[in-house]
């Protein structure tokens, strides 16, 4: 039998750039993934960031056409992804259409410079491949309860930054605040947790720095 | 004695863990269970021999061997690949098929596969598509496999993908779903000891599903691409 040697090795050539920086946004249902895309677009845009978004939500295109209806972006730089029913296998197991849709937008963008990619909602064991993200964001809020970081979940532990979301609501749900970021902090062995409020935008402008900062750090 | 490296090499490219892009798609399911017409083990396995029996074996398996025997004449694999085309599926079902075949293609070249890099150079230039049953026959041997392991593991990704779609629609359960996998694997046995058929007897008429796949997205949000 012939071997195909070049096949049989370790190939690491994940990261081959010219291409845009693709950044994944993940966090169960309803936890403001969303809304802190279309808070981050338009600061984006503001810093002159040329930029893409692709979603996966659990049904082919409701994300998608939220985004696209929010006047933000582009329609045409919104793609919506089919996951089958299956949104942390399209991130993770198997992100072979995240990544085409990501390679269609830089040939169809020369320039871009970062594509967004939105998970659909999941749990929290839900986490990005490292060959379709060069970073991750994990979005959890304070109404799913302050034990959630306590739990460990993959997304708490593993992404880049873990933002708590809805921070204006910790009065109305009985959570103690201090012990959520004191525990996820904790379980994060000091990577970056931060605090927001995507529905007025509270906390967002310190999110986007971190993306400004990403950017430049993987075109180096 | 079985050829051990070859059955390796077999079940990694049949496993659902390869990342192909397949559980994207329903090829029809979803609409024929939200038409009610697939409700239960017995329509779904009814629906799953007519996938398996009238579209991938009288067409996807000849595909497959006139792209075996195309070697690397991608004068060939243009014709076989413009034969597919010109078979006018319905467009979900061609467009499922294309964009399959292209993942196949990309995720080879990620892995190194330097017959990848050929079609995809090919296909570059020549601003085209290739088709997932044409991928499958002109890159499968590149790893050793021989022509009837090329049928064999295209035939199993590609009922695998609809029970496993089936299973995720709530239409059938997880032991349902092996029971199907066993029926099709009995099924296809016979099939695959049969002798492969020419192109021009080549078919692929699912009438259902292709009208199924043909109407409009009137019933709402989706949860497959096809």
């Amino acid at each position: 039998m012939e071997t195909n040697e070049e096949y049989l090795s370790i190939n690491t050539d994940n990261k081959s750039f010219p291409r845009s920086v693709r950044i994944g946004i993940g966090g169960p249902v309803g936890s403001g993934k969303t809304r802190l895309l279309e808070q981050l677009i338009p600061r984006l845009f503001d810093k002159g960031v040329n930029l893409a978004i692709i979603t996966n939500d659990l049904v082919t295109s409701e994300d998608a056409a939220r985004v696209r209806r929010s006047g933000l972006i582009d329609a045409s730089r919104v793609i919506g992804i089919e996951t089958g029913a299956c949104p942390h296998t399209a991130i993770r197991e198997d992100p072979t259409l995240n990544l085409q849709a990501a390679e269609d937008l830089d040939q169809l963008y020369p320039g871009l410079e970062l594509v967004l990619i939105e998970s659909g909602g999941d749990n929290l064991a839900s986490s990005f491949s490292l060959d379709l993200v060069d970073y991750w964001i994990f979005v959890i809020d304070v109404a799913g309860g302050d034990d959630i970081p306590r739990k460990r979940g993959p997304g708490v532990i593993l992404c880049d930054l873990l933002v708590i979301n809805k921070i204006d609501l910790v009065p109305y749900v009985d959570v103690d605040l201090n012990i959520m970021v004191t525990e996820a902090n904790k379980v994060r062995n000091g990577r970056p947790v931060m605090l927001s409020n995507c529905a007025t935008g509270e906390g967002v402008d310190v999110i986007v720095d971190v993306v400004i900062d990403q950017l430049s750090f993987e075109r180096k | 004695m079985p050829n051990i490296a070859n059955l390796l090499i077999c079940l990694q490219q049949a496993d659902s863990f390869f990342p192909s892009g397949a559980m994207a798609f329903s090829w029809g399911l979803e609409s024929l269970v939200k038409d009610n017409i697939v409700t239960d083990i017995d329509s779904f396995q009814d629906f799953l021999e007519a996938q398996i029996l009238y579209r991938w074996s009288s067409f996807d398996r000849g595909i497959i061997s006139i792209a075996f025997k195309a070697g690397n004449s991608m004068e060939q694999l243009a014709s076989i690949n413009s034969f597919v085309e010109a078979m006018a599926s319905p467009p979900l079902l061609q467009e499922g098929s294309r964009r399959l075949g292209r993942a196949l293609v990309e995720v080879y070249v990620k892995l190194g596969l330097e017959a990848a890099k050929q079609i995809q150079l090919h296909l570059a230039r020549s601003s085209s598509f290739i088709h997932l049953a044409v991928v499958q026959g002109y890159l499968w041997p590149s790893l050793g496999m021989d022509e009837s392991e090329c049928h064999a593991v295209s035939a199993h990704t590609a009922y695998t993908s609809i029970v496993s779609a089936a299973v995720r629609l709530g239409v059938i359960g997880h032991l349902d779903a092996q029971r199907c996998l066993s029926r099709m694997r009995y099924l296809l046995e016979k099939v695959l000891l049969s002798p492969v058929p020419n192109l021009n007897d080549l078919s692929c008429s699912t009438l259902m599903v292709d009208i199924a796949t043909l109407r409009p997205y009137e019933q709402g949000s989706r949860f497959f691409a096809n």
